[in-house]
């Protein structure tokens, strides 16, 4: 939920683990505590999209939590986050957008140890869009008062043995009936790609096709789509620059047009709507979608530059659901 | 509980001959890249790191995936 730095200093001084997103100049007001921060200045909360540097939105962890520890990695340390993980439990992982981190666990995290076996949620933060390129985004380590701009944060969170953490994505988009697209390795910004076979220069296929954008790549993981953003396409330079990674083996294709996001993004939503301990939200959705004022389903969030619900992803609604098990 | 690591539909599982269907995120994740990793290296030993993963993740997920582990193990599989 959304609230105002002093109604957040209030909810430190309970020392209950807090996972927060707000602006860099909201989140320094902060004193130190049990929390960890991102920056962003988008939120979707009950009245709708909203942009606001003074707001803070935050995410309280379930009081029957057993333990919690914060960590910072670095590219070296960042493979170990699964590890250090505990063994019943998640964990919440902020990066900084356009960091060496935010790359390094883009591409790396399907190879780390542990992977899916152990639960990692979160996201990139970002900062207003007129200040993308000029102003880097940060994470905050609430406990010691540190603000990095170039590592990665994580709050590693313990659980009873009678509960169980699982991840949910919720994605409107699916693939469209075009092109079957594949990259012969692995990242952010692609060159060369193989069209239905056919070895292409991936920015002259999108001008040739006059491709939209604002829809992403889809792939099919068994029944899963994820998504892959296009950030740019250069024609001259034949550089096209990608919000995610693609990975070779993976056969993608251009999702189809969503007429209404909003209706789309609430029939996708799941029937039973718990109470999801962390959720995400994108920021290309809520700048396509003109999310500013909508309500986009009765899911609270906060607005990120990509989500993590294991791996990074794209254009996507994350939820970190608590089960009895 | 689960049969064993060394059960025949883990090893069809991973190499494709074996098809679950399911809308739980994770385990869609695991098993294609999962299968990705086999591609890219197609020998036993690859098979047998995968199932013991795939083995580990069904066990700390038993009570969530029933319906999946019932259309993997079939009959060998009791709750």
């Amino acid at each position: 939920m959304l609230n105002t730095i002093a109604e957040v200093t209030k909810m430190i001084a309970t020392e209950k683990p807090l996972l927060l997103a707000g602006s860099e100049s909201a989140l320094a007001q902060l004193p130190k505590g049990n929390w960890i921060g991102g920056t962003t200045s988008y939120f979707i909360d009950s009245d709708g999209g909203t942009f606001s540097e003074s707001s803070i939105f935050v995410d309280e962890l379930p009081d029957f939590v057993q333990g919690f520890k914060i960590a910072e990695y670095s590219v070296e340390t960042l493979p170990s986050i699964c590890a250090d993980a505990p063994e019943k439990g998640f964990s919440v992982l902020i990066l900084p957008a356009g960091s060496s981190v935010h790359t390094a666990y883009a591409e790396g995290a399907p190879r780390y140890e542990g992977f899916v076996l152990k639960p990692v949620v979160g996201w990139v933060s970002g900062v207003p869009l007129p200040e993308v390129g000029r102003t880097d985004p940060k994470v905050f380590n609430g406990q010691t008062g540190a603000c990095f701009s170039a590592c990665a944060i994580a709050m590693h969170v313990a659980l009873p043995a009678n509960k169980i953490a699982d991840v949910e994505i919720v994605n409107v988009f699916k693939p469209g009936e075009g092109d079957k697209i594949t990259f012969p390795k692995a990242g952010f910004v692609q060159e060369q790609c193989l069209v239905n076979g056919k070895p292409m220069n991936f920015a002259q296929y999108l001008a040739g096709i006059q491709a939209d954008i604002r829809l992403p790549l889809t792939a099919n993981y068994n029944g899963s789509v994820i998504n892959v953003s296009i950030q740019s396409a250069d024609e001259a330079t034949h550089v096209v620059r990608l919000y995610a990674p693609v990975f070779p083996g993976v056969e993608y294709s251009f999702a189809a047009p969503v007429a209404d996001y909003v209706s789309a993004f609430e029939s996708a939503l799941p029937a039973k709507k718990t109470d999801a301990a962390f959720a995400c939200n994108c920021i290309l959705n809520y700048m396509y979608a003109n999310l500013g004022g909508k309500s986009a389903g009765s899911v609270p969030s906060m607005v990120t530059f990509g989500e993590i619900a294991h791996q990074l992803l794209n254009q996507t609604l994350v939820r970190l659901m608590i089960h009895n098990c | 509980m689960l049969p064993p690591v060394t059960h025949p539909a883990l090893r069809d599982l991973i190499v494709g001959n074996k098809e679950i269907t399911t809308t739980k995120f994770g385990f869609n994740l695991l098993l294609t890249n999962n299968r990705i990793s086999y591609k890219k290296n197609p020998s036993e030993a690859t098979v047998k790191q995968l199932a013991q993963a795939t083995h580990e993740f069904l066990t700390r997920y038993e009570n969530l995936y029933q319906s999946e582990l019932k259309q993997l193990f079939s009959g060998d599989y009791h709750a």
